[in-house]
């Protein structure tokens, strides 16, 4: 891809160097030049190519594959246009005079702002990344991106559908993710360094609003799309070569019972408002390993380590990932063992 | 990323999210509930990418032709490479095709588990539809729900049904006169997919290939239903006739 204000030096014969303009030059093709006009190949090209591919394997992980972006794209436009809509619209001093300063308040406020954000993980990354960089403290935001997919009412709605007569699995699913979102966003606010997140929300300003809100929505969109397509694969992938009957044999009640389901939870990644069912449907397992399942899913996954890359870069996530998934455990273990 | 290459990658997108939403291919991945706010976020997709491209190529004109490049730099969209990924679901769905989750997927879960939550009064819906003679259809769902139930199991036993499903053979080939009538339940997209089981025995019929779709006519066989809180087996069906059936539209069954 050639950009238009480099220049190259360049050796004439009498052995002097003369700056030229890469402008001066033929137009190069370019990579995405090459990806552009190979694409119609490969779409009318359709019939051939799926008689290549017939294998029962390569189809299995296709429609996971596709289905996990499908499930997850109107949550993500959701995401974009609300963090499209803050940056464009919402004066950085609103935010600043609306969102308290002392991270005391404002941690336990964002939990519970969480609950009113009716979407799945995918919605919730983008928004909150979106905050963090018009100003809401760190902690805040990230108890936001935590408490949002977690507590919202449809996932509780779909929660006590699966569990029915069961309300303490509701309960309990509410009161470990919230005291979970909370007390990580206490303890970034403690001990995280400002070196560990990398701020990949820029402001554009391109003149009219118009322009800065499209820029920044289909911006957001590419970043946070490209590294919920890396997610999808690494999902597909192990739903199809990973029998789940290897994590489901072990089953129980104890620590392994425990870890095992925070596990699958974090390789299944399935949506938040559907992963009740499936909880609900490995009654091989204890109730408190169930609810560990439930807390630790919406938090910590394959396809949202790979949108927090995207969102706040590798050193965020490297940290920030396992110290959720620990607490989670925690508190979903202290809280199923005061229900049941 | 320069910004017709990233207003070209969303209306694609877009196009992509209302394409599948618009047909019955979204039902191969999502509920059919999720078709709608599959199309409008297609559109706002597509309308989002439309408005950069206009956007970037009236800023190109009213600019001096000699800065252009120049003044795209500037302009180049703040995204990484990892956008072009976005381009990778489309070409796998036109080069593998649309499939939906079959025995392969089936053979990869356990088949003790029990199923979705969910209330099915085998007694009332008996009553309340007219089948004109024929023998009642019931979801698969609702078929292993009723058999596992203590009050429903006997009715159930003394009714002729027809369940639609696709053919999972079973590992165990010993006895070559089963098979598994298979169906998956999605809560939400073909990644969170339970599948559910129902063994039909077969007297005088042929086995079926794997993945086929067929109309099972039959009875439940009779037996003491699981204990509470154990893994149940799947419920047999004695098989009186095996037919060949389409795939269905709703290829997967859905909890409340």
């Amino acid at each position: 891809m050639p950009a238009g204000e480099r220049t190259e030096t360049v050796t004439t014969d009498d052995g002097r160097t003369d700056p030229v303009d890469e402008r001066a030059r033929p137009r190069r093709l370019g990579l995405a030049g090459v990806v552009w006009a190979y694409l119609p190949v490969v779409l009318l090209a359709r019939g051939s190519f799926s008689y290549i591919f017939e294998d029962q394997v390569l189809r299995n992980w296709s429609t996971i594959f596709i289905s996990v972006i499908l499930q997850a794209l109107p949550f993500l436009v959701l995401g974009v246009v609300l963090s499209a809509t803050i940056s464009a619209l919402v004066p950085p001093s609103w935010i600043a005079r609306a969102v308290p300063k002392n991270a005391a308040v404002a941690v336990p406020t964002a939990g519970i702002a969480g609950a009113l954000l009716p979407g799945c993980e995918c919605s919730s990354v983008p928004v909150a990344g979106r905050l963090v960089s018009r100003g809401v403290p760190v902690g805040a935001g990230l108890t936001f991106l935590l408490a949002a997919p977690a507590i919202n009412p449809i996932v509780m709605v779909s929660t006590a559908v699966a569990f029915p007569g069961q309300p303490e699995m509701v309960l309990g699913r509410f009161v470990a993710s919230l005291l979970t979102a909370v007390v990580v966003g206490y303890l970034w606010t403690a001990f995280g360094r400002p070196g560990w997140m990398e701020d990949r929300y820029v402001d554009h300003d391109h003149g009219s609003t118009l322009d800065n809100f499209v820029s920044t929505a289909t911006g957001d969109f590419l970043q946070a799309g490209g590294y919920l397509v890396a997610g999808a694969g690494m999902v597909a992938s192990l739903q199809t070569l990973v029998p789940q009957s290897v994590f489901e044999r072990v089953g129980g009640s104890g620590a392994i019972a425990i870890l095992t389901m925070a596990g699958l939870a974090v390789l299944l990644s399935v949506c938040s408002e559907a992963d009740a069912f499936v909880a609900a449907g490995l009654t091989q397992f204890s109730l408190t390993a169930r609810l560990v399942f439930l807390v630790v899913g919406p938090m910590v996954d394959l396809k949202l380590i790979a949108l927090q890359i995207g969102s706040f870069g590798r050193g965020f996530a490297v940290r920030f990932a396992p110290l959720t998934l620990v607490t989670a455990i925690v508190f979903g273990t202290i809280v199923g063992g005061l229900l049941t | 990323m320069k910004r017709l290459d990233a207003g070209a990658l969303v209306v694609l997108s877009g196009m992509f999210a209302l394409g599948v939403g618009l047909s019955e291919t979204a039902l191969l991945y999502v509920r059919p509930g999720a078709r709608l706010w599959l199309d409008i976020a297609g559109a706002i997709l597509i309308i989002l990418g439309l408005t950069l491209v206009v956007l970037t190529l009236r800023h190109r004109a009213t600019t001096d032709d000699d800065n252009a490049d120049a003044d795209e730099g500037e302009h180049r969209h703040h995204v990484g490479r990892i956008g072009w990924l976005l381009l990778l679901p489309v070409v796998i769905a036109v080069a593998v095709g649309s499939n939906p989750l079959g025995s392969y997927a089936a053979g990869r879960q356990n088949a003790d588990r029990t199923l979705p939550a969910g209330e099915f009064d085998l007694e009332q819906y008996l009553n309340a539809g007219s089948f004109g003679g024929q023998a009642p259809a019931l979801r698969v769902m609702d078929f292993v729900r009723a058999a596992y139930d203590s009050e429903d199991h006997d009715l159930l036993a003394d009714t002729r049904v027809v369940l639609t499903g696709f053919v999972t053979e079973d590992d165990d080939v010993s006895d070559p006169h089963h098979f598994f009538l298979t169906r998956f339940s999605i809560g939400c997209c073909a990644a969170d997919a339970i599948a559910m089981f129902v063994r039909v025995e077969l007297e005088d019929h042929h086995l079926p290939p794997a993945d086929s779709w067929v109309e099972v006519e039959g009875t439940l066989r009779r037996g003491p239903p699981p204990e509470p809180g154990s893994v149940p087996v799947p419920p047999i069906l004695v098989a009186s006739d095996v037919r060949e059936a389409d795939q269905p539209n709703e290829v997967y069954e859905y909890p409340p």
